[in-house]
């Protein structure tokens, strides 16, 4: 039984879904357990920009024709904190966006027009299922089960009003890049705590039972690949104990850990500036907007100069700290 | 798909066998390898063995010869004299071989209830390996083995007839050559049997050749971690073995001078060794013993701590700390032992002979920067000799007394070598730094040209190189990020040692020579004072060149940050230090508590001059004091310097069993009146210059009281002013003025630099406001007249025409100007 609605569904649901073969084509559910280091990759990944409390009020470029709508438009997204000016507001907008890229891959927006008070709010809903076709948005949900009643709904096609929809997607090039590490790391969470088992195998059998495993290499083995899985990502894998790396290893990561970090977030503001243009057409039709990262925000190309003057020695570690930690 | 790997089982258990199997190869390589040396040796003595046998056989040899073509000759020209070989003949032959083999069985038996006689006797004094390397090397040497094959051969030979074989003349004369053989290999048997205790011999024989050849395996890289292991355990053996010999050796009381110098020699020649191929050693080779070390929770890291509480267990906060002296301070511990014992046994000669010995480890411990070992060292070869000196106070006779001088003085001279070397090899270890900089290679391999504790210490570079090479691919820390980490290493290290060699001069010279001087050796007290006025001579200009080095190294500080900063050494203030160490090395000699043995006439050439070295050295820092306006210094140490020119110049020198010619007896007194005039000269001149009354004040009381007391005073001043005369000299002898004129030129090179008028200047100078000052610059006079027309002029009563005019016209001038 399918129904069609134009909604999505709220993000907040009780509702266990009952996944069917079908299902598994379109709704792509997310993990339910993250491994270790994923989970704290993500976080620092996520973590855009670096927040201080006496925070300028210019932090983006925002040029519009149409100021009034824009600041109605700002005025009333629902991020997860709180924020008063707009600066603020597409700071928190961006950093939800980029959680969202990075934890699901997709992030979806809609407005939603106030009769009362003819406020446009924006709110974000699950991405789990959405599929955009031809422009069009469809959400897939199946069918669920309610927590307290136990009632059940029926498999739903929800075709979504494109035109208040914005749908944010991770960039390609990012995407390949997290994959391909995150492919790794999945394997070593699997194994994070392997070593125990080797130990307690010793000990259960018999007490005498020869055990081959050696620990320190396996500590070497996981670390080489944990270090080149994220050597493209520039992690550094929050080890921060290890004697092994030089200072120069640690600031070439930090860079390019920055620069990916960078790279999505002008990504997500260039998405940004062009879906609000977009849905904005539906009340002003000759709306647009274009939202750029100022000067006061780090930037790419300051930072392959800096890693250009790290390869001469041109610069000293504190710098480079302190310019990639600055927001 | 590596993790995945290392998860499983299987994985390791595969692991387990290839490295048993490699193992199991290099195990197989090892066994071949001593085996083949073994042989090798074998081989040699066999060789050598079998040279003796044949330069001794071809004598016997030739004589046979001559005797069989002899009977040859005989048999086929006179055939009628000699029968052809008849079985009865034959028959002899069977009982000659078993008459032999009979004879090297008894032998054998013989030297085998030798040896057994020998043991027992000697058994319960020695350990139970010890004996069976003795035996084993006593009966596993080719000699024996020999005797034993002979003795068989010859026992088969005579056993066959009874098996129907016909014995021909060739088993009869091979048989009859390794009798002979073994006849010869007796001397060599009843030799050996003879040092069967000696065990110097074991020692340098066997037991060095396996150090030797486990350390060698020990520094070969390409051993695997296991028979590294296994080397340094075999090592660890012959070590512990060695020391147990040691042991034996040494509480014996006879022989004991022969063995404490041939065992020091050999722990000398170990140690030695030792450290030259120390810096090819693998730093976490198990060769250098671990200790366990209790991280902090808090301090350890976060990797660590989270390990440690998923497993609940300290294992991971346990650090190992390496311990790198162990064999040093092993050899160390037995060579001042073995320095004490010759102490205690009260032979100063054997002492001094091994603490000579130091001087040639100096050398290796200076360009291996193991400064602190020697340090160690020489700290308690200073405790040994205190100890020892205090306990045998009794023995004072004038031999002991000189040796003990010569043992304190080598001590001190052995100190200063070490400290100067490491300051030299300080210097020149800047030129490899420079070469290693330039190649810009960070491996173990390059790092193995560096002294062993950069080795250690840089070690933590390489690992991180290659773990850059590992993930990125290439090497991201630059040249000058490495340099500075190096450079801030070695400046650490230097700081630790420059105090450490200040410290020497600062504390431990001069309380060795309080110490001797309360146990009432003056002798040595003053002869280890005035030999580190030499050092003290050179260090200044040493630790200025040092100071340049470490400011240099200075370019090398690129990065700011504070964990990199170079540690700040600071040379100067130790110079300042060493200054006053000096200054106080001085007062030393002018203390008449402790040079009061230069005041007993005698002069030998065996020992050092003290009092020669002694008044030259206080005449010197007298004109330095009045340079510098220091009356305090001058006050306190010119008494002193007086009694030493009086006592020369009314006792020593007047003395007739002095051997020397009247000319140049005269020619002595007229010096030192002329040093001692010309230092109170200059205390008048010097205190008008300063306009400082107080700089010649005292001196001249001093002199006054000393003359005071002589009773004939007139006469005497007289005698000082006649012999101060330099036209009654006669110059065929040295006139001696060279350091008078020293004085002089440094005093009126002052005069100019400070702008004022003298003998060289005219003109634009200005003129000094004192009148002696005016007067003497003038006048073309030394400073000894200066003080004769001051001081002396006045008090005589009746004065001579023929005085010097020098004195006269000066004490004209200053009559002239009061009136």
């Amino acid at each position: 039984m399918i129904k069609f609605r134009i909604n999505p569904l709220p993000p907040h649901n009780f509702y266990d879904l009952e996944i069917e073969l079908v299902d598994r084509i379109f709704y792509k559910q997310q993990q339910k357990r993250i491994g270790f280091y994923r989970r704290m990759f993500d976080e620092d990944f996520s973590r855009l920009f670096h927040h201080s409390n006496n925070r300028s009020s210019n932090l983006f470029n925002i040029s519009s024709n149409d100021d009034e709508f824009m600041k109605t438009i700002f005025g009333n997204i629902h991020t997860r904190r709180t924020a008063h000016q707009i600066d603020e507001t597409i700071l928190e907008l961006v950093t939800d966006i980029a959680q969202s890229l990075i934890w699901y891959g997709k992030a979806c927006y809609i407005l939603q027009q106030d009769v009362d008070t003819n406020k446009i709010h924006t709110v974000s809903f699950s991405s789990e299922g959405v599929i955009s076709f031809f422009g069009k948005y469809i959400q897939w949900v199946p069918r669920r089960r309610n927590r307290h009643n136990d009632q059940l709904f029926p498999r739903e096609i929800r075709v979504l009003d494109s035109k208040k929809v914005m749908c944010f997607d991770m960039p390609i090039p990012i995407k390949h890049l997290l994959s391909e590490q995150n492919r790794t790391l999945v394997v070593l969470d699997q194994h994070q705590s392997s070593e125990i088992k080797f130990l307690t195998q010793a000990q259960g059998d018999s007490p005498s039972s020869i055990n081959y495993f050696n620990f320190s290499e396996w500590n070497d083995i996981q670390e080489l690949a944990l270090y080149r899985a994220t050597k493209d990502t520039g992690w550094n894998c929050r080890k921060y104990d290890s004697s092994k790396r030089s200072d120069f290893f640690d600031c070439h990561r930090l860079i390019r850990f920055r620069r990916n970090q960078l790279m999505l977030r002008d990504q997500i503001l260039n998405q940004l500036s062009n879906e609000l243009s977009r849905v904005g057409k539906v009340y002003n039709p000759k709306f647009s907007i274009n939202i750029s990262s100022s000067d006061e925000l780090p930037s790419i190309a300051f930072l392959n100069e800096l890693e250009v003057r790290l390869e001469r020695e041109d610069v000293s570690f504190d710098d480079i700290i302190d310019y990639c930690n600055r927001h | 798909m590596k993790i995945w790997g290392s998860s499983k089982p299987w994985f390791w258990k595969l692991r387990k066998i290839s490295g048993n199997i490699s193992f199991a190869y290099e195990k197989n390589a090892y066994k071949s390898r001593v085996s083949f040396i073994k042989s090798k040796e074998n081989a040699n003595i066999l060789g050598s063995f079998a040279f003796v046998g044949v330069r001794s056989l071809l004598g016997v040899i030739f004589f046979l010869a001559v005797l069989i073509s002899a009977e040859y000759y005989i048999r086929s020209n006179f055939p009628l004299w000699l029968p052809a070989i008849t079985p009865d003949e034959k028959k002899f032959n069977i009982e000659q071989l078993r008459l032999y083999s009979q004879l090297l069985t008894a032998i054998f038996s013989i030297y085998f209830a030798t040896i057994g006689i020998i043991i027992s006797a000697g058994y319960t004094k020695l350990r139970r390996d010890i004996i069976l390397m003795l035996t084993s090397e006593q009966v596993g040497s080719v000699y024996s083995t020999v005797l034993v094959f002979s003795a068989i051969f010859c026992l088969t030979a005579s056993a066959l007839p009874t098996f129907n074989f016909e014995l021909g003349l060739f088993v009869y004369i091979t048989g009859t050559f390794l009798t002979l053989l073994s006849t010869l290999a007796l001397f060599p048997l009843g030799q050996r049997l003879f040092n069967f205790f000696d065990l110097n011999q074991l020692i340098s024989s066997e037991i060095l050749l396996k150090i030797k050849n486990d350390i060698a395996g020990v520094v070969e890289r390409k051993n695997s971690n296991s028979l590294a292991n296994h080397y340094f355990k075999q090592a660890h053996k012959s070590l512990e073995q060695f020391s147990y010999i040691n042991e034996c050796l040494i509480s014996k009381n006879e022989g004991l001078k022969n063995n404490l110098s041939a065992l020091t020699d050999i722990y000398m020649y170990l140690l030695l060794h030792y450290l030259l191929v120390k810096r090819k050693i693998d730093q976490d080779s198990y060769w250098f013993p671990r200790k366990k070390s209790h991280q902090q929770w808090f301090f350890a890291g976060d990797t660590v701590t989270s390990m440690a509480i998923n497993t609940k267990s300290q294992q991971p906060l346990i650090k190992e700390k390496i311990d790198y002296q162990w064999v040093e301070n092993e050899i160390i511990s037995k060579l001042t032992n073995h320095i004490d014992l010759a102490f205690q046994i009260g032979d100063l000669d054997l002492s001094l002979k091994l603490i000579t010995r130091f001087s040639d480890r100096v050398s290796v411990y200076t360009t291996q920067f193991q400064f602190e070992t020697g340090m160690r060292e020489l700290k308690k070869i200073k405790e040994i000799i205190e100890l020892s000196f205090s306990s045998s106070n009794s023995v004072t006779d004038h031999d002991t007394s000189k040796i003990k001088m010569t043992i304190a003085d080598t001590w001190a001279a052995l100190g200063s070598n070490l400290c100067l070397g490491t300051l030299r090899q300080i210097m020149t270890f800047d030129g490899e730094l420079k070469n290693f900089f330039e190649i810009d290679e960070w491996n173990k391999q390059s790092l193995r040209r560096l002294p062993p504790f950069l080795q250690i210490e840089l070690d933590f570079i390489v690992k991180r190189i290659e773990f850059e090479y590992e993930i990125e691919g290439a090497r991201q820390s630059k040249p000058k990020y490495l340099q500075q980490l190096t450079v801030q290493i070695l400046l650490q290290y230097y700081a630790r040692i420059l105090p450490m060699i200040c410290d020497f001069y600062q504390n431990l010279i001069p309380n060795f020579v309080h110490t001797l001087k309360k146990q009432g050796m003056k002798e040595a007290a003053t002869q280890v004072d005035l030999a580190s006025l030499h050092s003290h001579w050179k260090l200044p200009n040493w630790l200025g060149d040092i100071n340049e080095l470490i400011e240099r190294y200075k370019e090398y500080e690129y990065y700011a940050e504070d964990h990199y900063k170079l540690p700040d050494i600071n040379v100067l203030e130790m110079i300042q230090q060493l200054n006053t160490a000096r200054e106080s090395a001085i007062y030393n000699l002018s203390d008449v508590a402790m040079v009061g043995h230069i005041f007993q006439p005698h002069l030998s050439d065996e020992s050092p001059d003290h009092f020669g070295q002694i008044y030259f050295e206080l005449a010197e820092e007298c004109i330095n004091a009045l340079e510098k306006n220091d009356v305090n210094k001058l006050d306190k140490i010119f008494p002193t310097l007086m009694k030493l020119a009086f006592i020369a110049a009314d006792l020593r020198f007047v003395d007739p069993n002095l051997k020397v010619n009247d000319k140049y007896r005269f020619h002595l007194i007229s010096t030192v009146i002329n040093d001692l005039a010309s230092i109170l000269g200059f205390s008048i001149l010097y205190g008008a210059y300063f306009d400082n009354e107080k700089l010649s004040e005292h001196v001249l009381t001093e002199f006054e009281s000393w003359v005071g007391s002589i009773s004939d005073k007139q006469q005497y001043l007289k005698r000082m002013l006649f012999f101060s005369d330099s036209r009654n000299v006669d110059w065929d002898a040295s006139p001696r003025s060279m350091i008078r004129i020293n004085w002089k030129q440094s005093f009126e090179n002052r005069v100019r630099n400070d702008g004022f008028e003298s003998q060289l200047r005219f003109g634009n100078a200005k003129q000094h406001k004192n009148k002696i000052v005016r007067v003497f610059l003038q006048s073309h006079s030394d400073a000894s007249h200066l003080f004769f027309a001051v001081q002396v002029v006045p008090q005589i009563e009746v004065i001579d025409s023929n005085m010097d005019r020098n004195i006269t016209d000066l004490a004209r001038y200053l009559l002239e100007g009061d009136g």
